[in-house]
């Protein structure tokens, strides 16, 4: 980098606002996520999983938080996403990790939704998965994936 | 080098307005409107052939063969292979047999129908789903635009399309090995000439995906040779020999056709370019797992609905239903079972691996394109956000790419334009009143 110039930022951050039960936006960030890492030409296998990763973290939000956010920071090596909700939050992280729990409410289950694969459809997809809940406040979900 | 991608079609540079029509109607954001005429982004482009459809001057003109059908010449004995959605463009429902002796009328040696392949790829397809060793859901490869929009956009999904060739590809392998095994004529000297509704068609024969070689030799729009068949099918007789491919075979023209025919137990049908693109983003979250088969066609209503047809689709679709109705369902039980060796053999599968073909990122190096999306992003915002179009993107977050690029400016677009010309305009205005007020000053001092 040559002297007196600003040094360019190496990462693209976005930050994308969810409301609970809004399906008419539902998976609009996900998808906005998508098209920017194809812009920057990640490998499809690593935009797949983030794209997974993506839309099944906002669902979980218009599922079953009140509001929240998608933050995604991308760098050459890493693509970090961050689902942040204030909701009921998960009394059991164990339990709720398990394939096919699910507490959903029936409503939203005959809509398709809400059949327990979620969390560990993410977790699968990710290299790092860090899930902080209080029970009563709300939700913060952490997935890394690396470039590689 | 080898050109990795071919247009199906051409601008008519002194036709085209640079309208912007196509740009806005292109699905996969190929063409911008540059110095006032249409230029289509090579590897974007998928061939669906929706400019062709779109342009109200006719500017865009689908690359096939000449209407004088001279290169017929060029072959001992030809062959013309008829798609099905041939017999649905007539006002009244013929039999197979007189529209298929009235093209052959027209110069050729000899008529085969594209259905034929549609029979046999049907026994594939059964076969295929039965050996459980693919990838679900299976993607039919029947349609050749629908193949590369997987190769372009959804790479993921490569390993989910049938290891099949289309029931063109098929049926033109087998008319070219009968007539060499019949009339002993060399199979080099046999030209097979595709009388085709659809633009990706004319690309899959020029850069055939999934084989080295296509078996087929040129293509002839159905729209251009339509006059002829219509003169021609007034003096010629019905000729049934002609017409041997199944009725279920024939309604692969419509869309769900194809699956009526291969029967899965968990299918999925889309028809549309949109509609096929949704679905595809659909499947590469994983949400099919318990679906078998998928039939995506990008044309609305499917083959009848292609770019290079006379009929409203609609009307086609009836016509074809009505047709199909007076055939029988079925091939005959020897040939099912001459097609089924041959499946064994591996006669109806790919010979090499379909590549991905992703053209989105904007820099190669990852860094840089990250810079770029970033800067894309800035000057986004800069925009105004209407997409009119008369910058010659198709968006405005379309432009904003282009620009990071390089490849347009921001005064492309009028609004900015407009505004930059103001903000100039009323410089010059302050530049005036200061001119005048340093006049005016000096004067004063003068006095």
């Amino acid at each position: 980098m040559e002297k007196g110039k600003k040094p360019v930022s190496k990462d693209i951050k976005h930050e994308y606002p969810i409301r609970g039960m809004d399906f008419v936006a539902a998976g609009e960030a996900s998808s906005n996520i998508k098209h920017t890492l194809q812009l920057i030409g990640f490998a499809p296998a690593i935009i797949r999983r983030a794209a997974i990763a993506a839309y099944e973290s906002e669902m979980n939000i218009v599922i079953h938080a009140t509001e929240g956010t998608l933050k995604t920071t991308i760098s050459p090596e890493r693509i970090e996403i961050i689902a942040a909700d204030t909701g009921p939050g998960i009394p059991d992280i164990e339990l709720a990790m398990r394939e096919g729990y699910s507490t959903a409410p029936d409503h939203i289950r005959e809509m398709g939704f809400g059949a327990g694969m979620g969390l560990p459809n993410i977790k699968n997809v990710s290299d790092e998965f860090t899930l902080d809940s209080t029970f009563g406040k709300g939700t913060t979900l952490k997935v890394v994936i690396y470039n590689q | 080098m080898t050109k990795k991608h071919f247009l199906c079609d051409i601008v008519d540079a002194e036709k085209c307005k640079g309208c912007t029509n196509c740009v806005k109607n292109c699905p996969t954001e190929a063409i911008r409107v540059r110095k006032g005429t249409a230029v289509t982004i090579e590897e974007r482009c998928i061939n669906c052939g929706n400019c062709i459809r779109t342009c109200p001057y006719h500017a865009k003109i689908a690359i096939t063969d000449p209407l004088d059908l001279r290169r017929l010449r060029e072959f001992k004995y030809t062959i013309a292979l008829c798609s099905p959605v041939l017999y649905s463009q007539f006002h009244r429902v013929m039999p197979p047999g007189k529209i298929l002796n009235a093209v052959k009328a027209l110069g050729f040696d000899d008529v085969f129908q594209e259905s034929i392949g549609a029979d046999a790829y049907t026994i594939a397809a059964r076969n295929l789903l039965k050996s459980r060793r693919l990838k679900k859901p299976v993607i039919s490869s029947a349609c050749p635009a629908v193949v590369k929009l997987i190769q372009v956009r959804f790479p993921s999904l490569i390993d989910n399309i049938a290891p099949l060739l289309s029931p063109m590809e098929i049926a033109a392998k087998l008319a070219r090995e009968q007539v060499s095994k019949n009339k002993g004529i060399p199979e080099d000297q046999i030209g097979i000439f595709m009388i085709t509704p659809c633009t990706a068609k004319v690309t899959s024969i020029k850069r055939p995906v999934g084989i080295d070689k296509s078996p087929i030799d040129g293509a002839i729009a159905m729209i251009h040779l339509y006059g002829n068949i219509l003169n021609a099918l007034h003096t010629v007789p019905e000729n049934s020999s002609l017409a041997k491919a199944s009725g279920t075979a024939i309604g692969w023209a419509r869309s769900g056709g194809e699956t009526i025919a291969v029967n899965a137990p968990n299918y999925l049908v889309a028809d549309g370019l949109n509609n096929v693109i949704s679905i595809f983003e659909e499947a590469e979250m994983g949400h099919f797992k318990d679906v078998d088969y998928i039939e995506c066609l990008v044309c609305q209503g499917g083959c009848v609905g292609g770019p290079l047809t006379v009929e409203n689709p609609f009307l086609a679709r009836i016509m074809t239903r009505n047709l199909i109705k007076k055939l029988p369902d079925s091939l005959p039980q020897h040939t099912i079972e001459k097609i089924e060796n041959r499946y064994r053999e591996g006669y109806f599968h790919h010979s090499k691996t379909i590549e991905a073909q992703t053209v989105l990122p904007l820099n190669q190096d990852i860094t840089k394109a990250i810079q770029m999306v970033s800067r894309a992003e800035e000057i986004l915002r800069t925009l105004p956000g209407l997409d009119c179009c008369s910058c010659g993107s198709p968006s405005c977050r379309a432009l904003a790419e282009d620009i990071a690029q390089g490849y347009a400016s921001v005064t492309d677009c009028i609004f900015k334009l407009l505004e930059n010309i103001q903000d100039s305009a009323q410089d010059m205005l302050n530049l005036l009143k200061k001119e005048k007020r340093i006049r005016n000053t000096g004067k004063g001092s003068k006095k």
